[in-house]
C-alpha cells in the first residue's frame, strides 16, 4: 500500500497516520487475517514511482494518491480500470461523478473526502492587534498591514515551483479572471499581479516562493504570521500542535475564484497479485465509516449520504470549508487541461507563481507561462 | 718507417642496432601478441559491463530523444518525430535560461574548487597533528552524500538559519540566500564548489608532495620568496595534475543535480535551473520523456566534448612516456 502519508505521523501527519490506521482496522475486519503494508513514499515522488515500477510491470496492490494525479498514473499504466468494481460495489453510486477521476470513460480512483484551501489566522495576534476576522479581501489586506506593522508577517502561503505551489495559486489566478479553457495574458498577468503585491508590500516573504504545504504551514506554527493559506488536512493538527488561538475563514474571493477540490484518491494497483484484497481495503476506505474517518482529519466526506450528517455541520472550522465548496468549489484538475498533460500544467504554473513570490516580475512571468499553456489547453 | 693507417670511426653507438636473429623476431612478435590478447582478455569484462549499463541506456535515452514519448506513449511504441524535441528545447526560453546557469555553475565550481583545493593543499603540505586532523575533517566533509550536505547548507541559509543570524547580528540584514531569483543560483553553486574542495585538495596535495624536495630547497638557497617558489615552482610542477583535475571539475559542475535537487528544487520559478535539472524536470515531473531526453543528449554533448579532450591529453601522456 503505498501512500504519502506517513503512517508513523512525521512530518505533522498524526492525523493522516491515525486516518489510514482506521481504514486498515476496517479491512482487516471485512478480511480477517490480513494486514495492511503501508509504504511512505514522498508526495513529489510517488507518481514518478508509480509509473517507473508500471514500466516494469510491477507496483503496489492498492494506491493512496493525489486525485489530480489519477489521469497521469492510469495513461501511465500504473492503475487498474476500476470500473466493473466500482459497479458492482455501488461505489459510483455513494459518490458524485466529481470525485470519480475517470480517464477515456474508465472508472481508476474515487476520493473519500475533498480537501481544499481555506485561510487559518492567528487570533492570539489578531486579538492583540484589535482586528477582526476579514470577510472581505479589503479586509484581509488591511490586517496584514497592521500585523507587519506590528513586527508580524501578514501570511505564509506555499510558493513551491511545482504541483504545490500551483493548487496554491488557483483560488487567486481565477479569482482575477483567468480559466483554463481560454488563458489570456491579462487575466494571467492580474492573477499574478496579487503576489507580486503581498511581496512588494512585505506581508509574505519572499522565501515562500520555495516553500510547500507542509513548511508553509510550519512557519505559520511559530506564531509570528497572522495569516496562512492551508487546506482543512491541517485542522487537526493545528489543534494539537498550534501553541495560540487560532481559527478559520473562506478565502474572500469573487465567484469566479475557483479552488480545487483536492484530496486523496484510492486505486488498485494495475499489477497487484491480490486484486480481491487490494479491493477490499479500496471498498473498506470508500465505505461510509471510511469516509466519516477523514473528518477526524479535518476532510470533508464526500459520500453523498453523509452530506447532512450532523457530525459535518457541527464542526465551526470544517464549516468554513464546507461553504467553499458551495460557492467556491472547482474540479481538480482543471478540466481546460488535457488529461495527459497535466503535470506539466503543474509544474509551468508553479514555477511561474513561485517566480513571482521570489520577487520576480508578473509581466515576465505570463510572458513566460502563456505560450506553453497554449500547447496543453483542450483545443489546442 | 711506421705508416699510420687512419681507422674508419666505429659508428656512434646510438646508430648500431643489432640485427636480431631472424627465429627471435617471431618469438617476439607472438609474445606480444599473447600479451596483448591477455590484456584484451582482463579489459573484457569491464568493457561488456560498461557496454551493458551505459551503452545500453544511452542508445535508449537517444531513441527517445527522437521519438513522441509522454505519459500516455511511454508503454506503447513510440512514434519517430526526428529532431522535434531538440526544436522544442532549443525553442524554449527556460532552456537558454537553463543554460546560462549550467554556465555559471560550471566557472563558479571548477574557480572555487581549484583554487581552493591548491590553496589548501598549499597550507596542508606540511606535516602535524592539526594538518591531519583537517584533512581527516576534509575526508569527512567530501565523504557525506550531497542530500545531507544540501539540507545541512539549507537550514544554514533560511532566513531563520545560521547565516542570516549572523547577517542580521552584524547589521547586513537577511540575505535571500536560496529565494533570491538573481542570486540563487550563485549559493548553490558555492555550496556545491564547497564541496568539491576537498576531493581538489587531497589531489593538489598529493601533487605538491610529489615534488622533488632538492628542487624547492634550492629556490629556498637562491633567495626566492614564498610567492615566486608558488608561481615558478610549484604550479608548473603540478599542472599535469591540475588539468586532469579540471577536467574533471568541469564535469562534476555540468552534471550537478543533487545539491539544486535538495536546496531549491529548480527554484524560485526557474531561477536555479540547469540542463541537467530541466532534463530531470522535463521527464519525470512533466512526464514529457522526449523533450527531457533532449535535452540530456545536448547536456550530454557538452560534457563529451570535454571528455574527448580529456581522453586526448591522457593518450599524448602515454604516448610520450
Amino acid at each position: 500500500m503505498w501512500t504519502y502519508f506517513n503512517p508513523t505521523g512525521a512530518n505533522g501527519q498524526v492525523a493522516q497516520a491515525n486516518m489510514i490506521k482506521q481504514w486498515a482496522k476496517l479491512f482487516q475486519q471485512a478480511s480477517p487475517g490480513s494486514t495492511v503494508n503501508y509504504v511512505f513514499i514522498p508526495f513529489a515522488q510517488l507518481d514518478g514511482k508509480l509509473i517507473a515500477a508500471a514500466a516494469a510491470h510491477t507496483g503496489p496492490d492498492a494506491v493512496i494518491l493525489n486525485g489530480g494525479s489519477t489521469a497521469s498514473d492510469a495513461l501511465g499504466g500504473a492503475l487498474a480500470n476500476s470500473t466493473n468494481f466500482f459497479q458492482k460495489t455501488g461505489l459510483l453510486k455513494a459518490y458524485s461523478a466529481g470525485v470519480v477521476h475517470s480517464v477515456s470513460g474508465k472508472d481508476y480512483s474515487i476520493q473519500p473526502y475533498v480537501n481544499l484551501l481555506g485561510m487559518f489566522y492567528n487570533a492570539t495576534i489578531l486579538n492583540k492587534l484589535h482586528l477582526t476576522v476579514p470577510k472581505t479581501y479589503s479586509q484581509m489586506l488591511s490586517d496584514m498591514k497592521a500585523a507587519k506593522a506590528a513586527g508580524y508577517w501578514g501570511m505564509a502561503i506555499p510558493g513551491s515551483p511545482d504541483g504545490e505551489g500551483e493548487f496554491s495559486s488557483h483560488p487567486w489566478l481565477t479569482n482575477a479572471g483567468f480559466n483554463f479553457s481560454h488563458p489570456t495574458m491579462a487575466s494571467l498577468v492580474a492573477g499574478l499581479n496579487y503576489p507580486a503585491q503581498w511581496i512588494a508590500d512585505g506581508y509574505v516573504s519572499k522565501e515562500d516562493s520555495t516553500l510547500n504545504n507542509t513548511t508553509s504551514y510550519q512557519n505559520w506554527l511559530e506564531g509570528k504570521t497572522l495569516f496562512c493559506q492551508s487546506g482543512n488536512w491541517n485542522l487537526t493538527n493545528a489543534a494539537t500542535q498550534a501553541k495560540f488561538k487560532w481559527g478559520v475563514f473562506p478565502i474572500p474571493l469573487a465567484s469566479s475564484g475557483k479552488i480545487y477540490l483536492g484530496g486523496e484518491a484510492l486505486a488498485v494497483g494495475a499489477f497487484t497479485t491480490k486484486t480481491s484484497l487490494a479491493q477490499a481495503y479500496v471498498a473498506a476506505a470508500l465505505s461510509e465509516q471510511g469516509s466519516l474517518d477523514t473528518l477526524a482529519v479535518g476532510s470533508i466526506p464526500s459520500r453523498l449520504d453523509l452530506a447532512s450528517n450532523p457530525k459535518i455541520a457541527s464542526n465551526p472550522e470544517v464549516s468554513a470549508y464546507v461553504s467553499e465548496v458551495r460557492t467556491n468549489g472547482g474540479d481538480y484538475p482543471d478540466p481546460g487541461v488535457k488529461p495527459a498533460d497535466v503535470d506539466q500544467e503543474y509544474t509551468i504554473v508553479g514555477q511561474a507563481w513561485s517566480s513571482v513570490m521570489a520577487g520576480g516580475s508578473p509581466q515576465k512571468a505570463a510572458a513566460t507561462l502563456l505560450p506553453q499553456l497554449d500547447k496543453i489547453v483542450v483545443g489546442s | 718507417m711506421l705508416t699510420i693507417k687512419k681507422e674508419k670511426a666505429l659508428p656512434a653507438l646510438s646508430t648500431v642496432r643489432a640485427t636480431p636473429a631472424i627465429g627471435a623476431t617471431e618469438r617476439g612478435s607472438r609474445r606480444s601478441g599473447r600479451v596483448r590478447r591477455r590484456r584484451t582478455l582482463y579489459v573484457l569484462p569491464a568493457a561488456v559491463f560498461l557496454v551493458v549499463m551505459s551503452g545500453y541506456p544511452l542508445v535508449q535515452l537517444v531513441r527517445m530523444s527522437l521519438a513522441n514519448v509522454t505519459i500516455a506513449t511511454l508503454q506503447h511504441a513510440w512514434a519517430y518525430v526526428g529532431l522535434q524535441n531538440y526544436r522544442q528545447a532549443f525553442g524554449s526560453p527556460v532552456f537558454g535560461q537553463a543554460l546560462d546557469h549550467t554556465i555559471i555553475f560550471v566557472i563558479l565550481v571548477f574557480g572555487v574548487g581549484m583554487a581552493g583545493g591548491f590553496t589548501a593543499a598549499l597550507v596542508l603540505r606540511g606535516g602535524g597533528r592539526f594538518t591531519v586532523f583537517l584533512l581527516a575533517l576534509m575526508v569527512f566533509v567530501w565523504s557525506l552524500p550531497p542530500v545531507v550536505n544540501g539540507s545541512i547548507w539549507r537550514f544554514l541559509m533560511d532566513q531563520y538559519g545560521l547565516l542570516n543570524i549572523v547577517s542580521r547580528g552584524v547589521g547586513t540584514g537577511t540575505v535571500p540566500f536560496l529565494y533570491s531569483p538573481g542570486g540563487s543560483i550563485y549559493s548553490v553553486a558555492l555550496v556545491n564548489a564547497w564541496a568539491a574542495v576537498p576531493f581538489t585538495t587531497l589531489v593538489f596535495r598529493a601533487a605538491l608532495l610529489g615534488i622533488d624536495p632538492v628542487i624547492i630547497e634550492a629556490g629556498r638557497v637562491d633567495g626566492v620568496r614564498k610567492w615566486q617558489e608558488v608561481k615558478f615552482i610549484l604550479l608548473p610542477a603540478v599542472r599535469p595534475t591540475a588539468f586532469v583535475l579540471g577536467v574533471l571539475m568541469v564535469v562534476y559542475a555540468f552534471r550537478s543535480f543533487d545539491f539544486i535537487y535538495v536546496m531549491t528544487d529548480g527554484g524560485p520559478g526557474t531561477a536555479t535551473n540547469t540542463l541537467p535539472f530541466l532534463g530531470y524536470s522535463e521527464a519525470f515531473t512533466q512526464y514529457q520523456y522526449g523533450l527531457g531526453s533532449a535535452i540530456s543528449v545536448i547536456a550530454g554533448m557538452f560534457i563529451l566534448v570535454v571528455a574527448v579532450v580529456y581522453s586526448r591529453s591522457v593518450f599524448r601522456h602515454e604516448k610520450a612516456k
